[in-house]
């Protein structure tokens, strides 16, 4: 029930702030760029696209709605009603999913790619958002300013983004797959060019189990930076 | 004789903060890191795969302005959105330095550097061939670039987290300095309104006067509907 | 309702000791102020026992329980404003008791008659960002006390509120009262302490220096003495004479038959001479 409220109250705020009409936007500009793109460079880019954007727009915005609720100390007063910081952690996560979810099926179904598996579509962006917002949390308690939130995420962004690259494929280059990063992308380019079902299985629960774990660490990491002020 | 002292205190608030420091130099970092692969990348492409990126490099040396200026102008937006829910800037608006006096120093402040990032990319890039004229419309346009952006972000949220969605809708304004590769009616005649487009084309076409005449129009445009727009509502 | 007995804290970061060897208690429908200049720890003290802050040594019992045993149902029970408001400024007045008001499971009073109570029913559905700081203070307040808790924090409840909304803030808070449920108020403010509070503790460098009820704090530090201004014969005099056996004082019961009397006055000592008297200090 008060996770219910909350990701209401959420989506609500993230409507007022624009959040889904500037996707709307993003989501027509991708569109356009695919539109031109012949199929064999698309099969490469769209999954890039999706993996790059919509899945990760949680680790971009995160900072900013907690900063803005640290200041009008409405985090203070959350703090003191029975919501659990698990439920505030989740119903942050869940919500911002919602828009990565939308924005990864219009992308996909407007640029009327052959093949799309799209319940692997949705879990993996759910998952891969989730890993990101989470990031954001964790990366945000500390934090005072959106300028330091975004200069402390770049490390992090590097150490996720670079392990990318082994997707091209080198001897044991598979090794990666343990960043999750790699993991989240390999599993989306399964969603365009198929994958055998237990590698997906393996991936998805691998992934799974990452954003467990980092939830874990999220609510701890909240509650001793930013509930406690010990 | 104030706007120099605030300056001086601009610099020294920045340097005492890593963070502030850091984020200035990011453009230069940037710059590295698009150098590093104009050396290395580009002529791996060429021998694996046989792709030119040559015909493309007004489009990029384009995308590296903008992003350099853009930047700087998020930076500095969000320096103000911070400061506006710090309250520091109602304390600057009530000193001598006034409404206008604290965003005429912020913006100009990033405008300046941006001027700084854009010489040091010419400078890098080796596009001395350019004429020297066209250098310095190049800078000033950057600098106007910087202030629209950081005005855009200003005026346009209320809050950081608007702020924020600004800020991701403004990194698509970049997308128009490639508009002209897809040679669309529709989409080039939209592309007209923006200033990106107009850098791409002034890139590629370095000695017309009617493209550098018409970018600093349009630039001027933004700047002053932004700045007329901002005191309106102020007042 | 709570029993804080041996109470002790320190800052992690700043090694700072904030309280010390603190120990007193507030029973069941009190109204119980802490007051105390800046930075005496009253907050410190307000918010170990909401459980904001954790690894404190001593004993805070509250509802019955040792306050490190509770989970997050203790704040079902607990309402609190802070000093500062705290609302979400793109929300109106209503959405914003909605919104809280939904994660408690104790359902709320009605928001519009909350609203009513704090003049605010007008301005129902006008976004936060455009309320004055008064209007942010009555709106917070209502908030706290919406889904009817039985202990209520009040941190400066009528800080930046003028004479007519303070008077409406301290009603609501005796109206409380007389229901029963029990009040932690924090200020400096030291004629709302007077008017509000059954007991009040001062603090001072995180102690408590002295604890009791204002009538009998201000008797025990005033003076036995009756102030008389009186008019005789055209000239305006002033007199003082002890207290014991007022009755039978014959220069003070003539003054009263044959004078003009201006003003009587017993010098009982008010909170704010208590307070400057135990801080050595001022207020601020």
């Amino acid at each position: 029930m008060r996770l219910q409220h909350a990701i209401l109250a959420d989506m609500r705020f993230q409507i007022k702030h624009g959040f889904y009409l500037v996707y709307v936007i993003i989501t027509v500009m991708y569109l356009i760029i695919l539109s031109f793109l012949p199929e064999k460079v698309l099969s490469v880019l769209l999954p890039v696209v999706v993996f790059s954007d919509p899945s990760v727009l949680g680790l971009f915005f995160i900072g900013g709605i907690i900063l803005l609720e640290k200041g009008q100390g409405v985090l203070m007063v959350l703090v003191v009603t029975p919501l659990r910081s698990v439920e505030y952690i989740l119903s942050k996560v869940i919500s911002l999913s919602i828009i990565s979810v939308a924005a990864a099926l219009a992308i996909s179904w407007f640029s009327y790619f052959p093949s799309v598996n799209w319940v692997l579509l949705i879990l993996s962006t759910i998952l891969t958002s989730g890993i990101f917002t989470l990031l954001g949390i964790m990366i945000n308690a500390g934090c005072n300013t959106v300028n330091q939130y975004m200069l402390k995420t770049i490390p992090y962004m590097l150490l996720f983004i670079i392990p990318c690259l082994a997707l091209i494929g080198f001897p044991y280059s598979w090794l990666f797959t343990i960043v999750p990063s790699v993991a989240a992308l390999k599993l989306m380019l399964g969603v365009y060019h198929g994958i055998i079902w237990y590698e997906a299985t393996a991936l998805v629960v691998y992934l799974f189990i990452v954003n467990y774990i980092l939830l874990r660490f999220a609510v701890r990491v909240f509650e001793s930076k930013i509930v406690y002020q010990d | 004789m104030i706007q120099i002292t605030l300056f001086r205190n601009d610099i020294k608030q920045i340097l005492r903060d890593p963070v502030m420091t850091l984020l200035l130099v990011a453009p230069l970092l940037l710059i590295i890191v698009f150098k590093i692969v104009e050396v290395v990348l580009i002529p791996f492409l060429m021998q694996k795969t046989g792709f030119d990126v040559m015909p493309y490099a007004s489009y990029v040396f384009s995308f590296i302005l903008l992003m350099n200026s853009g930047m700087l102008g998020i930076v500095t937006g969000f320096m103000m959105l911070d400061e506006r829910d710090g309250n520091i800037a109602q304390l600057l608006e009530v000193t001598p330095l006034g409404r206008s006096g604290y965003l005429i120093n912020r913006l100009s402040f990033a405008s300046i550097l941006s001027i700084l990032y854009c010489l040091v990319s010419f400078a890098v890039f080796r596009l001395a061939e350019l004429p020297f004229y066209s250098v310095i419309l190049f800078c000033l346009l950057s600098a106007i670039y910087t202030a629209i952006i950081g005005l855009l972000i200003y005026s346009g949220a209320d809050d950081k987290v608007k702020g924020l969605t600004y800020a991701k809708g403004l990194n698509s304004l970049v997308l128009f300095a490639f508009t002209d590769l897809f040679a669309l009616n529709w989409l080039t005649f939209i592309s007209w309104f923006f200033p990106p487009y107009w850098i791409t084309m002034m890139i590629k076409s370095p000695y017309s006067f009617t493209y550098a005449c018409i970018a600093m129009l349009v630039h001027v445009i933004w700047l002053g509907f932004l700045i007329f727009r901002y005191a309106k509502r102020e007042s | 309702m709570i029993q804080v007995s041996n109470l002790h804290f320190t800052y992690g970061r700043t090694q700072k000791e904030a309280i010390q060897n603190m120990c007193f208690d507030v029973a069941e429908g009190e109204v119980f102020g802490f007051l105390g200049p800046s930075g005496a720890g009253k907050t410190t003290t307000q918010r170990l026992i909401i459980g904001l802050l954790r690894n404190y040594t001593g004993k805070i019992e509250v509802l019955g329980k040792e306050r490190n045993q509770w989970g997050k149902d203790f704040y079902e029970q607990i309402g609190v404003a802070f000093d500062f408001p705290n609302l979400y400024t793109k929300l109106t007045a209503r959405e914003n008791l909605q919104l809280i008001g939904s994660y408690y499971k104790n359902k709320s009073e009605n928001p519009e008659e909350l609203l009513d109570r704090v003049g605010l029913l007008p301005e129902r559905d006008v976004r936060v960002e455009n309320f004055s700081k008064g209007m942010k203070m009555r709106l917070n307040f209502v908030r706290s006390i919406m889904h009817k808790p039985n202990l209520m924090f009040f941190d400066e409840p009528t800080s930046g509120l003028d004479p007519v909304n303070a008077h409406i803030i301290k009603e609501i808070i005796l109206e409380q009262k007389k229901a029963g449920k029990t009040i932690f108020l924090t200020t400096h403010n030291m004629t709302v302490a007077e008017q509000l509070c059954d007991r009040v503790a001062f603090i001072v460098e995180g102690k408590i220096v002295n604890i009791g009820s204002p009538k009998n704090l201000m008797i025990e530090h005033g003076k036995r003495l009756v102030n008389i201004e009186y008019q005789m014969n055209g000239d305006i005099c002033e007199q003082s004479f002890e207290l014991t056996d007022l009755g039978d004082n014959p220069d003070f019961l003539n003054i009263l038959r044959s004078a003009e009397i201006k003003t009587i006055h017993s010098c009982e000592a008010t909170l704010e001479d208590i307070f400057i008297k135990l801080t050595g200090r001022s207020l601020l």
